[in-house]
């Protein structure tokens, strides 16, 4: 059996730009959309304010290119939701309309006054698209998080974005880091590394280990508080859950007054080819691989996330979204198929489980919808980390199970809730 | 435009590799060793038995498959692997009837009726040879079965332990094979592929050692009575470790997926109540030869009851 380790593969972060078309779904990752607040044709600046909500907890969006607005339409999102989109046909590398930085010192800023700019400036959750713990949204709550806990590595084998952004200014994201502690009031901040990034940040660490899942949001947020709060739902309310680029965003909407323009995602094509690179937000997929020399074929697979928690893609010219942590194409020779066939109980999910779930009789349970028995089978436990199904002789498709049963069981909870 | 349809599926993309075929094929693969001495040692009868009861457990799936208008999979090996399994438990020489009888009846009693691979609850190749083994017993007697074989006369080894003759055992021919015995008899080979395939993590070695442990502690407990009362020789406990199929049984027959445990707990009682059933029914039962098979299908029994013994999941401390 391929194990999965976690490997480093450090290379300089690639810059792609480029004139284009940029397709901006205004969605955050754990908020609601937003409204557009430019018109057809209109004019933009590069930063200028484009989406906007009234809700507090929803950061703003600004258009990472110059130019003007070719369309508006909708799209369905990442989570299923139809979101207003701007689609912006201009170019990305002019001077940025910034806001004004701010230079005082952390002690002396109020915590509001750091996440009205955060919210301006639209830093928002990046990454956790595909990471199966939800990143928390920026809040101001009477009850604040015991921790805020920052991923500085990547929670699955493939993915090399979170350790490139740490390396490339470890000082900034722990000025980033601290600021949200303050912002969010959290008592502890624990950043979440792996062995050869200890030296790079300073404070209280939690490390993973070398093998997949230990570096899995809810492992580590286990391990930092020493229990795992399922009755809480996720995300945990009692951590505030961020990775170092979002950590670096609000460092630099602070000092520097930058809005989120675009993203860092690790890209390839699954199995030999990985690299680092930072595009504008809105580009499409096709673009990004055709930068890498890569082409998408008829019966390719595109996912976004890494290989064990990520989404499938259906449109390859869907867009580069704040959520999106990685993204790689799989070509059409090299896929595997899942298979309708009956689990033949060689106990191989139950040897994988971090979750110590018997995950046979569960699963089993979860295609057939008879969510009691599933749930009886610790169905709340599971993390969806995958393992199981990468392990499963039958090749049955279990993480697919699981998510259905869960769907289940919110829907006859809400049934219940509205009788 | 050029459209691009994209392949869309629920993650994982990533697959280990592990599968049905691949793991019955290794399975095989891993027999090969002790059946090719047991060709060696019985010579054309061997491999006549092996051949038939492959082929005729394939045709039984094969035909049991299209009757119940089911899909056919004989290519995941799983049917083959069963047959060379109840082929390596007969002796040479075996009427070929009995070969045909034994694997439809492994086959079709013993898994399709059930559903197939994945919801049978006993083990399919034991199913059939215990169905066989009652039935037509004079048959199945490998003492009577090589009569016809020149240089093979005498008793089989449990047989000339329980008469008390210990001298006319050879350990070397209990490990390496030759003596009177079923065709799969050379148990040091089949421990070694057993050991292979647990390497490779494709069988549960729980159960394996756990059955291997279970055979022990009955030796210690209880094997000498296997002589006849009065008699003050004493027995190797090894002698009894690789004879009447004891490596087959922990191996290849009690880890069978879809019969044993899978909780951790649950593997290493199911092995061990398999191994320990086995010696007593070899020591103090009628059916001698057949310990290890009763003692693994006895337990096969209690396989879902034991599997209720699991941890708690994480998270509902």
């Amino acid at each position: 059996m391929k194990r999965l380790i976690y490997k480093s593969v450090m290379s300089e972060i690639q810059e792609f730009a480029g004139t284009g078309r940029f397709v901006l779904p205004l969605s955050q990752v754990g908020g609601v959309p937003l409204e557009a607040c430019v018109g057809m044709d209109a004019k933009v600046e590069r930063g200028q304010c484009i989406g906007r909500s009234d809700a507090p907890e929803n950061a703003f969006f600004h258009s990472p290119a110059a130019g003007r607005v070719a369309a508006l339409s909708t799209r369905v999102t990442y989570e299923g939701i139809a979101a207003a989109t701007v689609e912006i046909e201009g170019d990305p590398s002019g001077a940025v309309e910034t806001l004004q930085p701010i230079g005082q010192d952390i002690a002396e800023l109020a915590a509001e006054t750091i996440r009205e700019r955060l919210r301006e400036a639209g830093v928002s959750p990046l990454g956790g698209n595909g990471t199966n713990a939800v990143y928390a949204s920026l809040r101001a709550e009477e009850d604040p998080p015991e921790m805020l806990m920052v991923l500085c590595a990547d929670p699955e084998p493939l993915l090399q974005t979170q350790r490139h952004v740490l390396r490339e200014a470890p000082e900034k994201v722990i000025e980033g880091a601290t600021l949200l502690q303050k912002a969010v009031g959290a008592g502890r901040l624990v950043f979440a590394v792996s062995g050869d990034q200890k030296s790079l940040v300073s404070g209280e660490t939690v490390e993973m280990g070398r093998r997949y899942p230990s570096g899995h949001p809810e492992l580590l947020m286990a391990r930092a508080t020493g229990a795992y709060r399922l009755d809480d739902g996720r995300p945990r309310k009692d951590i505030y859950l961020i990775n170092a680029e979002t950590a670096m965003a609000a460092c630099r909407a602070v000092r520097e007054g930058m809005p989120v323009l675009d993203k860092t995602l690790t890209v390839g094509r699954d199995g030999d080819l990985a690299v680092v690179v930072r595009v504008p937000l809105g580009t499409p997929f096709s673009k990004v691989f055709g930068q890498m020399g890569l082409a998408v074929e008829d019966r390719d697979r595109v996912f976004t996330g890494g290989p064990l928690m990520g989404v499938a893609e259906f449109d390859p010219d869907a867009p580069v979204t704040k959520g999106t942590d990685g993204l790689f194409l799989q070509k059409a020779a090299t896929l595997f198929g899942y298979e309708d066939a009956p689990c033949i109980g060689c106990g191989q999910c139950i040897k994988v489980c971090p979750m110590k779930i018997p995950v046979n009789m569960m699963t089993r349970n979860c295609e057939f919808g008879r969510i009691d028995e599933a749930l009886a089978y610790d169905l709340e436990s599971c993390i969806e980390c995958g393992l199981c199904a990468y392990v499963c002789t039958s090749r049955r498709p279990l993480l697919q199970y699981i998510q259905f049963a869960k769907k289940e069981q919110e829907k006859a909870e809400l049934a219940r809730q509205s009788a | 435009m050029k459209e691009n349809r994209l392949t869309v599926s629920v993650a994982p993309f990533w697959h280990s590799g592990a599968g049905i075929a691949r793991n019955s094929y290794l399975g095989m693969a891993a027999l090969l060793p002790a059946a090719a001495v047991g060709v060696m040692h019985y010579r054309v009868g061997a491999l006549a038995v092996l051949g038939l009861c492959i082929a005729s457990s394939m045709t039984a799936e094969a035909l049991m498959q299209k009757i119940m208008g089911r899909p056919v999979t004989i290519g995941d090996g799983s049917a083959a692997l069963t047959g060379m399994l109840l082929a390596l438990l007969l002796p040479a020489g075996t009427p070929w009837w009995l070969v045909v009888v034994g694997s439809f009846c492994a086959i079709i009693v013993g898994k399709q009726i059930y559903g197939g691979i994945g919801s049978h609850p006993l083990n399919a190749t034991l199913v059939g040879w215990v169905m066989i083994r009652i039935s037509w017993g004079v048959h199945m007697d490998a003492d009577a079965a090589l009569a016809n074989l020149p240089g093979f006369s005498g008793l089989s080894t449990l047989a000339a332990l329980r008469g008390g003759y210990v001298d006319a055992v050879s350990l070397k021919d209990v490990m390496l094979g030759g003596v009177i015995g079923p065709i799969g008899s050379a148990g040091l080979l089949v421990l070694i592929g057993g050991l292979v395939l647990c390497a490779l993590r494709l069988i549960k070695w729980e159960v394996s050692i756990g059955f291997l442990g279970g055979v022990l502690l009955g030796c210690v407990l209880f094997g000498s009575r296997i002589l006849p009362p009065g008699s003050d020789a004493s027995v190797n406990p090894l002698v009894m470790l690789f004879a009447g199929n004891v490596m087959l049984g922990a191996f290849f027959l009690a880890p069978d997926s879809t019969s044993s445990p899978s909780q951790p707990i649950a593997m290493w009682i199911y092995g061990f109540g398999a191994g320990l059933l086995a010696m007593a029914i070899r020591v103090y039962g009628h059916y001698y030869d057949a310990g290890v098979v009763f003692g693994i299908l006895l337990v096969s029994l209690a396989g879902p009851l034991l599997d209720k013994i699991r941890p708690t999941a994480r998270g509902r401390e």
